[in-house]
């Protein structure tokens, strides 16, 4: 019985090593979560509805892609401890990190205007009043920081994650052919318009968004996990990457099966929820809403937190949810400006105004992946600062190839956003 | 005085005043109070070359002449383990600040030369050398003519310097953080706070037991000081908790994983692994899990001239000596004796006679908020703690609910 003293062996260390993998676990399943903000959930929405299953393809893809950038972030983070801007600042010098850093503090200030967007809508939906709603999670979320503790703030993101299993029931609520939906996860097919290529790029956009480096680096290195367990950070990692993309998929899969097939155009995922009611039943549409406001609230509180962490690991400020108001005035004061500018934003300026603003955050987006991925390689094969944890050969080869394609994809969005501006 | 921003990049000449590179970093031999610059690192077409401070004829405003001619530069520069480069190592990177206590990055490094030789004089961690490096120092004048009202340089002078960014792992040039740990625990607490944890294993490495454990009891976040436990290894962890208080300790210990927790105790001296044990049974919020069992059990009988003698002999461990709990034959509590009234006290008196009988107690399951509004309601700065059969356990004192009062 050989095979069973294998397996006993097997479990046995399992057991002991569980509570050392369930004490590394959350930076990246936290990442993940987040990735899927409102941004994320409109594309899903809007790609699901215009072109059906025939983009799921690249979600599979693209999980390949977000993993393997995530992991060179988090080993950076277990191996030297210190945050990716903390690393960009140490080694580019003042200039390159204040370039990176306006530009960060730009798309994320963008996007967080996004969420309290997303919350607006969500909250049309079920039926409450936006000047209500976005005052109070603005506060909440700013209460959550200032007030809370890491533990807090991490179970209460943790439990967050869950909320995102309402679009996989969305989804079965909608009744898919799941034959149709898995032959088309696997086979790429790409259509020659520029509707098409526009989403296509959108969707790499917001899944690999340059405020998750920031901050899945810098979460890991404040958990202080030893090199010796990487192999469990890693797997946090795989696993938020997949959870990201798992969620999204369902999103793509119910408004596929439910708007696409109805022929309804949405541009929006408050849009998306709402025009799923008469589909899919009205249940369908309030989990897709609920779902909405769950991701939008939890990225309006990430979002400028994160901000916050980068800016002041750049420039050398006081920092941390662990320290007080009066102790770290610069991180909290630019955290607070972030949340209520977001809000007051999109409180208080006409929806038109906001198009364009969003448009150059996409273009500034489209600028700043790119050069964060240029400096994380030259960092991550850096052997003064990651040892033997450089990258090996076959994964440089990997991740440099689609860093390619993506500052390709990224140039074309760029150049047709703001001729989209100028035009 | 030179900044370093202006000399990297530097153009650099030969004897014959041809140009031949640029300046690259600068070495300085680490081991002074104001570090002397013993090397200029010149990128040449063909690679890095170290020119010898002796080679330098001039350092000026706009280049830096050499006393060799260009043939005589070869790429030669390999990193040793000794030297510490001024843009490699401290350039943007963190320092401590010794004088204030706290962590800064550096912006910018003040030069000065004197007698022949260039040395370190301090490094800048303020808005104005920031300006200064992304170029614009006109925006300072501006600022400073409209608010009449000087940017801050923040400089600070470098025999207060530690600095960080040199490799910490690596044991042969590690900094000897002797500066550093002369400091007050508290401080080196807030210190903690903002390394990376490969500079705070080097930081309790480099502190004695005694220093160690202090300043872990300072530190605020619990998993901060579980993490760092856990990385400095089991035996190391060990020594440094028995330096600690048992009810400090035992807090640590509670959160740590149980298999690490076991194997600490495991390596602990038998009798402070016995007092966190003890404690560790209790929950963490109520006066069992507050309180120390480290302090001097003082018996009715004894005279006070005992006590004294005995307070002499072993009070520099235990944790407080302003009251003293008195027990009787069973071990029950039957009375508090305060230091003045001991020391007022004939010698010969008994503990029984000087000492207050009705003694204010909490119990070893009352929540930490019980303990709090006891200690206020009397005034007192410690309680003793007894179990239900009134045999007393151990004392809780004012520090160890403090964050509490502060929340």
């Amino acid at each position: 019985m050989a095979w069973w003293k294998h397996l006993r062996t097997r479990f046995g260390r399992f057991w002991v090593t569980l509570p050392v993998l369930l004490g590394v676990l959350g930076p990246g399943i936290i990442t993940g979560n987040v990735d899927n903000d409102a941004g994320g959930i409109t594309t899903y929405s809007v790609i699901g509805a215009r072109f059906g299953y025939s983009m799921l393809w690249v979600l599979l893809l693209i999980t390949f892609t977000l993993a393997m950038i995530q992991e060179m972030c988090a080993r950076m983070g277990v191996v030297t401890g210190k945050g990716l801007a903390d690393l960009i600042r140490e080694r580019f010098g003042v200039r390159v990190t204040m370039v990176v850093m306006l530009l960060l503090l730009f798309t994320n200030l963008t996007n967080t205007m996004g969420e309290f967007a997303g919350v607006a809508g969500a909250a049309s939906i079920l039926g409450w009043s936006r000047f209500v709603v976005i005052p109070a999670v603005a506060f909440l979320v700013w209460i959550l920081v200032v007030k809370g503790s890491y533990r807090s703030v991490e179970r209460v993101l943790l439990v967050f994650c869950v909320v995102y299993l309402t679009y996989v029931v969305s989804a079965f609520m909608a009744h898919p052919h799941w034959g149709t939906v898995i032959r088309a996860t696997v086979t790429p097919t790409f259509q020659m318009n520029r509707e098409f290529t526009s989403l296509f790029i959108a969707t790499i956009g917001t899944t690999i968004a340059p405020w998750m480096q920031f901050y899945q680096q810098s979460s890991v290195a404040e958990k202080a996990i030893e090199v010796k367990n990487y192999r469990y950070e890693a797997l946090d990692t795989y696993i938020g990457s997949f959870l990201t993309n798992f969620v999204s998929f369902f999103i793509v899969v119910a408004c596929a099966s439910t708007l696409y097939v109805a022929g309804v155009r949405v541009d929006t995922a408050a849009e998306a929820a709402g025009a799923l009611a008469p589909l899919a039943g009205n249940y369908a549409s309030l989990l897709f809403a609920a779902g909405l406001m769950n991701a939008s609230i939890m990225a309006a509180g990430i979002l400028p937190l994160s901000t916050a962490y980068s800016v002041a690991e750049a420039f050398g400020w006081e920092s941390g949810v662990g320290k007080s108001f009066r102790e770290a005035p610069l991180f909290y004061g630019l955290y607070t400006a972030l949340i209520f500018a977001g809000a007051g934003i999109v409180l208080f300026v006409p929806e038109g105004r906001l198009v364009s603003l969003m448009l150059f955050s996409q273009a500034a987006n489209g600028i700043l992946l790119p050069l964060i991925l240029v400096l994380m390689l030259r960092l991550v094969n850096d052997r003064s600062l990651m040892g033997d944890y450089v990258n090996s050969r076959g994964k440089n080869i990997a991740v440099w190839a689609q860093a390619i394609v993506m500052i390709v994809l990224a140039g074309i969005l760029t150049v047709q956003t703001l001729a989209g501006i100028f035009s | 005085m030179f900044y370093l921003s202006n000399i990297l990049g530097m153009r650099v000449l030969d004897r014959k005043q041809a140009v031949v590179g640029s300046i690259a970093d600068l070495e300085v031999a680490s081991a002074e109070k104001f570090p002397i610059v013993a090397a200029v690192l010149v990128r040449t077409r063909s690679g890095l070359s170290r020119v010898g401070w002796h080679n330098v004829r001039a350092l000026g405003i706009a280049e830096c002449t050499l006393k060799l001619v260009g043939s005589e530069l070869e790429p030669n520069f390999t990193l040793q383990d000794t030297s510490m480069l001024l843009l490699n190592h401290v350039l943007d990177k963190q320092i401590v600040d010794v004088h204030g206590a706290k962590v800064v990055r550096v912006n910018d490094i003040e030069l000065a030369e004197s007698h022949g030789q260039l040395r370190v004089i301090a490094a800048d961690a303020g808005l104005r050398s920031f300006l200064r490096r992304l170029g614009l120092s006109w925006a300072i004048s501006l600022v400073e003519q409209m608010r009449h009202h000087k940017v801050a340089e923040n400089s600070i002078p470098w025999s207060f310097v530690e600095p960080l960014g040199r490799d910490v792992r690596n044991v042969q040039v590690r900094t000897t953080w002797k500066e550093l740990s002369k400091l007050h625990p508290s401080d080196l607490a807030d210190i903690v706070d903002d390394l990376d944890f490969n500079e705070r294993d080097a930081l309790f490495k480099a502190l004695n037991d005694e220093q160690a454990a202090d300043t872990l009891a300072e530190l605020e976040d619990d998993r901060v000081k579980v993490a760092i436990l856990e990385r400095l290894g089991v035996a190391r962890a060990a020594d440094i908790l028995e330096e600690m208080d048992p009810d400090d300790a035992a807090d640590i210990l509670q959160d740590t994983r149980a298999d690490t927790q076991e194997a600490v105790l495991q390596e602990m001296q038998p009798e402070e692994r016995e007092d966190v044990r003890e404690l560790l049974a209790y929950d963490e919020d109520t006066a069992g899990g507050l309180m120390t069992n480290d302090y001097l059990e003082i018996r009715q009988e004894m005279t006070a001239g005992q006590v004294i003698d005995l307070l002499r002999h072993e009070a520099p461990d235990t944790e407080t000596i302003y009251y003293l709990y008195v027990t009787d034959d069973s071990g029950r509590l039957a009375g508090v004796l305060s230091l003045r009234a001991l020391i007022v006290a004939q010698p010969e008196r008994a503990v029984g006679d000087i000492m207050l009988r009705h003694s204010v107690s909490v119990f070893v399951d009352d929540p930490k908020k019980k303990v709090a509004e006891v200690m206020d309601k009397y005034g007192y700065l410690a309680l003793p703690v007894v179990n239900h059969e009134g045999l007393l356990q151990g004392i809780v004192t004012v520090d160890d609910i403090l964050d509490q009062a502060m929340e």
